[in-house]
């Protein structure tokens, strides 16, 4: 269980988050929604310690990991996978060594063993052919995928994922929700989605939640967010609905 | 006016310390993972050809005219005293002990340098240096350290190599337009490294000269990773850090090559 209590952090003298509360249970998938800027992908890293809070308490496991550094960070770390917005795989490494890399780095697997974890994870994203490509030479949907697979290697119990489904056109889009949804099934974990794309988001979401001005102003499931009074739920939803017509 | 000129300077100058200070560090923080970068041939070899092999016309080039323009500018003078056939002795100190060293790491700087912190400062604001941290791979041990320890490598490397064409530069030309004889020019430039200290089977100014390759290798790596690490705001940042990378290392080549000398040889 991910357990953020108070979470207060300001970045270039501007407030992000404020007084910021969630809770995320285990084996969950939750969204995460808002508008750009409101703070997002900053909550993402807070929990794997890229950004530290300037007030609150970040719990996994009722662990605090709050102010740990060096191996103890380290350690929460690897137990954490994380997909980013571009991807972020490493440019001189084929899409197999950029999956590969977290298991050599911190697993004494032989190379088969990782060999048949990385064509393990590149069929469970649909890229079982792609193996030998450099990220150059793929999309921005099969980085996203990539990333997806690579935040898998070392089998985190959790995943985070910033924004998979950004700028991608809806075919790939729903493609990487598929991925999203086929890992919850399969690999029972505890997920933590931001997106901005509200059909995804009601498709593969145990629970919902809205961030606004730094914080959590409503929560529920798709069904109980559905039926929301709050104004800024409201307008999400009714954007949502636009986005359908305009489908 | 004069408020805001004290906070400009102010400001530039704590900008700096912080610089400098992260530069140090990450140089420290580095060094623990120089026994894994050894354990990494192929990566080592790989950033060698890089950052070696695809400098070596420029330094082919750069380091013959310059030892055929030092040769022509000091066989020009010493003819008219009629002591051109010292010419040997006079570019064979030179290249050693100062311009090759020198050359090389400016050559390094523009080309290994501001490469390096172009491809850091893309990987950083692309998110792949936070992609490293968030896999509990220090970017100082999967990116800094490798780099650091092959120009480390390389810098001394090229060096010999500079100090070799320049001297045969300059060989070219004192017989092509001075008429010293290759024997003359050659013995006289072996018997001025020869007369001064030899240490561990070198004369000393080849030595000094390759140990401060290293210490140009090593700033120029350091430099330019802290650079690339620190750079901020998508394509604009990464343009100031290469070049931030570039006149840094640049000063720090005059610095250090002065100190040195200073040094190891008052």
């Amino acid at each position: 269980m991910i357990r953020l209590e108070g979470i207060s952090t300001a970045l270039g003298g501007r407030d992000i988050l404020r007084g910021l509360d969630l809770t995320i249970r285990r084996n969950e998938t939750y969204v995460l929604l808002g508008p750009s800027g409101a703070g997002k992908s900053v909550l993402l890293k807070h929990i794997v310690g890229l950004i530290r809070p300037d007030e609150g308490r970040i719990t996994i496991d009722d662990e605090d990991i709050t102010h740990r550094r060096g191996a103890e960070l380290g350690s929460v770390r690897r137990s954490i996978g994380y997909v980013f917005q571009s991807g972020a795989l490493i440019n001189w490494l084929t899409v197999a060594e950029n999956i590969a890399l977290p298991m050599r780095e911190h697993t004494d697997q032989s190379d088969d063993a990782i060999e048949t974890k990385v064509q393990k994870l590149l069929d469970l994203v649909h890229l079982s052919k792609d193996g030998e490509k450099f990220p150059d030479e793929i999309s921005g949907g099969m980085k996203k995928r990539v990333g997806i697979a690579r935040a898998l290697a070392l089998d985190p119990p959790i995943v985070l994922f910033d924004e998979p489904t950004a700028g991608l056109d809806p075919i790939r889009a729903r493609a990487i929700a598929r991925v999203v949804g086929n890992m919850r099934e399969s690999l029972e974990v505890t997920s933590l989605i931001v997106t901005h794309n509200l059909g995804i988001a009601f498709e593969i979401a145990d629970r919902i939640g809205f961030l606004e001005n730094g914080r959590i102003t409503e929560e529920g499931t798709p069904e109980e967010v559905s039926a929301s009074k709050n104004p800024f739920v409201v307008e999400f939803l009714a954007d949502r609905a636009a986005g359908k017509r305009t489908e | 006016m004069i408020g805001r000129l004290f906070t400009g300077t102010g400001g530039f100058l704590i900008d700096m310390a912080e610089r400098a200070g992260f530069t140090i560090l990450l140089l420290a923080r580095s060094t623990r993972w120089f026994g894994n970068a050894l354990g990494r041939p192929r990566e080592i070899a790989s950033l060698g050809y890089t950052y070696g092999v695809r400098s070596l016309p420029v330094v082919i080039v750069v380091a013959a005219f310059t030892g055929m323009i030092v040769s022509l500018q000091t066989g020009l003078a010493l003819a008219q005293y009629g002591q051109q056939e010292i010419m040997g002795s006079i570019v064979a100190i030179a290249m050693c002990r100062e311009m090759g060293p020198f050359i090389t790491g400016l050559i390094l700087t523009a080309t290994a340098g501001s490469s390096i912190a172009a491809e850091i400062g893309t990987m950083n604001v692309s998110e792949e240096i936070d992609a490293l941290e968030v896999m509990s791979i220090p970017p100082e041990k999967f990116l800094v350290a490798p780099r650091i320890f092959t120009l480390t490598l390389l810098c001394p490397t090229l060096t010999l190599l500079t100090m070799l064409l320049g001297i045969c530069g300059a060989a070219v030309v004192a017989h092509a337009q001075l008429g010293v004889a290759y024997s003359i020019f050659f013995d006289n430039a072996i018997d001025a490294l020869r007369t001064i200290d030899w240490y561990f089977g070198f004369p000393k100014d080849l030595y000094t000269g390759l140990f401060k390759s290293v210490v140009f290798g090593i700033s120029i790596a350091t430099v330019a990773c802290a650079n690339g690490l620190t750079a901020r705001g998508g394509a604009l940042g990464v343009g100031q850090a290469a070049r931030n990378a570039v006149i840094v290392s640049f000063l720090l080549v005059l610095i250090f090559g002065y100190i040195l000398t200073w040094i190891l040889y008052r």
